[in-house]
């Protein structure tokens, strides 16, 4: 069976399905367009909610396992109704109340960060080896979600660690707002979310908070978001230095 | 040598031998055959090699032309809004605005034009337009030249409300430095709430020395 599947649903379902072909309908794939998406959605919205509904409505699949509750959000719960009366591919809604909080080594490894994030991705729906990981020392910390263009990720170092509902995926939490918020006083962040998702009022209050960079990106990186994160990473650089 | 801050609407270049400063349109630039040697700014990289961060070239140039100490710049173009806050000859805070809330000095520029009027000469407003950004404010401005208002007005009303956007956005000081396009229009750095000191438009150029 091709089953998609949304947001981190609790692991018990996702066993259920053991062996089946899992495809992450968050990701913005060569093949996504998100314009298909407007027959439902506002044109202007959260472009990972988008890609949700172009992915379901492009890809032939047989199940959706849709996580839609607080351990997602809020746009993710109205669009997983509209897919339940859209589409004639059944839909299992799921809320994943997971407490117990995994190791999160990738979040903290040296891997490229856009590494990391496949990782993290792909660990929602199998089991990824983490024994080989190395720890890195930070100089920048990444906080948010997956984003919908992940050549955003490639503007960061090495050693930057992973926070945000990224690190509640990987510690397989995601409705774990108290991980969410952790930050690390001493470290430059990019407090980053997708434009027009609920995630950019913590993102801008953490940023706030931390004296970290706040940053919205709606739908592809430009140049303008990436020039602004390079200043960032350059001036804390240069501080470091002095 | 030969540096360039390549804007979206102004080229400013400076022949460091020469000591030269001049300003020029960025659409003939490009029509020339003109490279730099170091350059930054939004179309730096059709005309250099070596580009250097606005941002970072922002945060150079203010210290060279101010010091050690503790000051803000803020420098508004035609396209982006962006601060360095320095503390102890440290980067202490930053932040870039290019998209919503932005396209201010272009927005100037454009209803300078269309209505044959320049702003600089006109009286600051006691009220502000409400603006969001230069865009969301050209409707509202078309919107109250229709409604009867006096030109002029209305004008200075729009650019004190894209001072009040930018004061915001840079966390409402008492007091900061200005560079940029803007400098050289007074209602702009009357209509803020705070003191404002102008540092022209070669603050980017000092940093890449």
């Amino acid at each position: 069976m091709k089953i998609g599947i949304v947001g981190v649903p609790p692991r018990e379902i996702l066993d259920k399905y053991k062996g089946n072909d899992f495809i992450d309908l968050d990701t913005l794939f060569d093949f996504t367009d998100n314009s298909k998406a407007e027959i439902y959605l506002p044109k202007i919205y959260c472009a990972t909610i988008k890609s949700i509904i172009a992915n379901a409505l492009t890809i032939k699949l047989d199940l959706i396992i849709f996580d839609n509750g607080y351990s997602k959000c809020d746009n993710g719960r109205f669009v997983s109704e509209i897919l339940k009366r859209e589409l004639t591919v059944p839909i299992i809604t799921t809320q994943n109340n997971a407490t117990r909080r995994h190791p999160q080594p990738i979040c903290e490894s040296d891997l490229e960060l856009r590494k990391k994030f496949d990782l993290i991705v792909d660990s929602v729906v199998k089991d990824v080896d983490k024994s080989e990981l190395k720890r890195v020392e930070p100089d920048y910390g990444f906080w948010g979600v997956p984003p919908n263009d992940f050549s955003l990720l490639d503007l960061f170092p090495k050693e930057t660690h992973v926070f945000g509902w990224a690190r509640c995926m990987e510690a397989k939490v995601p409705q774990d707002l108290e991980l969410e918020m952790m930050v690390r006083e001493d470290l430059p962040t990019v407090f980053y979310a997708q434009a027009f998702c609920s995630k950019n009022s913590l993102a801008k209050y953490l940023a706030k908070k931390h004296n970290g960079l706040y940053v919205e990106v709606d739908d592809v990186l430009d140049n303008s978001v990436k020039s602004k994160i390079e200043a960032y990473l350059l001036l804390n650089k240069i501080n470091k230095k002095k | 040598m030969l540096l360039g801050d390549v804007g979206t609407s102004y080229t400013k270049i400076l022949d460091v031998e020469k000591e030269e400063y001049k300003i020029i349109k960025t659409l003939d630039l490009l029509k020339s055959d003109v490279r730099f040697d170091i350059a930054c700014g939004h179309n730096a990289k059709l005309k250099a090699d070596r580009v250097v961060n606005e941002l970072v070239a922002l945060e150079k140039g203010s210290r060279k032309l101010l010091g050690e100490g503790n000051f803000l710049v803020v420098d508004v173009g035609s396209r982006d809004i962006k601060y360095v806050k320095m503390k102890d000859n440290k980067y202490e805070e930053m932040d870039w605005n290019a998209l919503c809330g932005a396209t201010l000095g272009f927005s100037i520029e454009l209803l300078e034009n269309h209505f044959s009027v320049k702003t600089s000469e006109i009286e600051k407003a006691s009220e502000s337009l409400g603006v969001t950004c230069g865009v969301l404010g050209m409707a509202k401005i078309f919107d109250k030249v229709s409604e009867g208002c006096e030109i002029n007005n209305v004008l200075a009303s729009f650019v004190k409300g894209i001072a009040e956007n930018v004061y915001r956005f840079i966390n409402g000081p008492e007091f900061f430095y200005l560079s940029g396009g803007l400098c050289n229009n007074s209602l702009f750095i009357n209509s803020f709430r705070c003191k404002v000191e102008p540092l022209g438009r070669f603050v980017l150029l000092e940093g890449l020395r």
